[in-house]
């Protein structure tokens, strides 16, 4: 469904991504695994357009996402839940919501979309009219989430959504990941929670300093010797 | 001195008080979603000055049509003006200087074509609405009634838009986050363009409103760009709420300083309030508030 194709990414002159491939299969979730500044962000930048490869592509069901505007791969049926939440953090949850609702197929339809998103994470309706500012770290995470949702997307990236939350916390958000999933949404997560991430994703790959080192099934990435030790902390 | 005088001119500061708050509200509107200062607000003010000239006197059009074509030309230079001289510098180098350097220099250019194609003869326009209105005493002229009446509803409308609109929401996540507004399908190009021209057709619609109290000429948005400019210190740059309540507070203090002091004093006061604000509240009444 999702096929990077090996991409050089560069910010300035300073070069981020070595010839990165990755493929993502429909209704899969795929897991990206990597340290601090490996390129995992960089790698979903640039699948969302907002980096440009130097070299190689990035398609989607067979249509360049890197030869379209940025502000256009959504349209494609692809949304991206940045690192870090990035909310509007000074409108309301439900502006929010709104905000991911903009493409004009699914303003149309926003109601239902934000019903449904609201169903899934009953907190956000809770909140609807505070500020997303004000929310906590993992209510943040799930409105970044639900956002990204509201336009019914084919593939949703999702950028390090355990960062700075409680275990407990990551784990519904997991959950809910994994429901997302088994409705038919593809998912690349990029994580560096490499233990929680492979549980649930069904193959992984791992990026050190800009390159991809491995790929594999999780189950066999969880007995990967390297893995175990770089990883996993065993 | 008497109450009545008092009164007299709390209902002119109102009436030009709603006018900065117009004029304000389209400078922070930029400030808020671009993070540039637009020295040539003033001159699309004046430009609305002449295109109602024109369009009121010269093709004798209803006020209400010449109001609207004024606005709507100017939106379009400012789309124009956007497209091809901001556009160009957005996301280089020194973005924090280069839209000042090039509103000044449009500013100036404008003010220069003003008087070299229409003259430095002052225009007069005739009041909308003739006649005063008397109750309880006193007597209010029905064109500050109008521009009351204009500059509440479309306050009031323009708010509702960006809180409740697809575009307004649009507008306020631009503003917010550019790049997360990207990935959600905001062409933040398209957001700008509109704002700019959202902007302009603003200040146009202050000075067709204000056109038959002052004179038509090259050097008449000066007054309104710089009290513009207190007035968002005043409510905080950014802040379409801080605008409009900068706006009444500057044109009350403005006519009780006529009052009090002298015509001559009034700008000075709004200078003295624009020192005292930076000293006590250097971001002004919403100063942290953002769209």
């Amino acid at each position: 469904m999702l096929e990077i194709h090996g991409i050089d990414v560069f910010y300035g002159d300073a070069q981020a991504l070595w010839e990165v491939s990755l493929r993502v299969k429909e209704k899969e979730i795929v897991t990206l695994l990597g340290g601090n500044g490996a390129g995992k962000s960089t790698t979903l930048r640039a699948v969302s357009g907002l980096l440009k490869p130097r070299r190689g592509s990035i398609s989607l069901a067979g249509v360049r996402l890197d030869r379209i505007n940025p502000h256009q791969i959504i349209l494609q049926g692809l949304s991206h839940v940045p690192e870090g939440r990035r909310l509007f953090a000074n409108m309301t949850v439900m502006d929010n919501l709104l905000a991911g609702a903009y493409t004009p197929a699914a303003w149309k339809n926003r109601e239902a979309a934000v019903q449904g998103m609201v169903e899934i994470f009953p907190i956000l309706k809770e909140r609807r009219n505070q500020l997303a500012g004000t929310l906590s770290g993992g209510e943040q995470q799930m409105c970044a989430i639900a956002r990204a949702m509201v336009s019914q997307p084919r593939v949703l990236l999702l950028d390090e959504p355990s960062l700075g939350l409680a275990p407990v916390i990551v784990e519904r958000i997991f959950e809910v990941v994994q429901k997302i999933n088994g409705n038919g949404v593809t998912v690349l997560l990029v994580e560096q929670n490499a233990h929680i991430a492979l549980q649930i994703a069904h193959r992984g790959y791992v990026i050190e300093t800009g390159r991809m080192v491995l790929e594999g099934v999780s189950s066999e990435l969880l007995q990967n010797d390297y893995v175990k030790k770089a990883y996993l902390g065993i | 001195m008497t109450l009545k005088l008092i009164a007299e001119q709390l209902i002119n500061g109102l009436v030009l008080g709603s006018m900065y708050a117009i004029v304000a509200s389209g400078l922070t509107l930029i400030w808020g979603t671009m993070k540039m200062l637009n020295f040539a607000h003033g001159e699309l003010y004046m430009l609305g000055g002449y295109v109602l000239y024109f369009t009121l006197m010269v093709f004798g059009m209803h006020p209400f049509w010449a109001v609207f074509l004024a606005m709507l030309v100017v939106f379009f230079v400012g789309v124009l003006i956007e497209r091809a001289l901001i556009h160009p510098l957005l996301d280089k180098p020194g973005w924090d200087v280069s839209p000042l350097v090039v509103t000044l220099g449009i500013s100036i250019f404008l003010q220069n074509f003003a008087l070299k194609v229409w003259g430095e003869r002052f225009k007069n326009v005739p009041y909308f609405i003739e006649g005063t209105m008397e109750a309880a005493g006193f007597r209010i002229a029905y064109q500050r009634i109008l521009i009351l009446v204009v500059a509440a509803g479309v306050m009031f409308g323009f708010w509702m838009y960006v809180k409740k609109s697809r575009f307004g929401i649009a507008l306020r996540a631009t503003a917010q986050d550019r790049e997360s507004a990207t990935i959600l399908g905001i062409n933040s190009h398209r957001i700008y363009m509109l704002t700019f021209g959202i902007s302009s057709a603003l200040a146009a619609l202050a000075a067709t409103m204000l056109a038959p109290l002052f004179l038509i000429n090259p050097w008449m948005g000066i007054p309104p760009q710089l009290k513009a400019f207190i007035v968002v210190v005043l409510g905080g740059l950014g802040s379409f709420e801080g605008a409009i309540l900068g706006g009444f507070l500057l044109g009350t203090i403005e006519s009780l300083a006529i009052v009090f002091l002298s015509s001559e004093w009034k700008d000075v006061v709004s200078f003295v309030v624009l020192i005292l604000i930076l000293i006590i509240r250097p971001s002004g009444f919403f100063g942290t508030k953002e769209w």
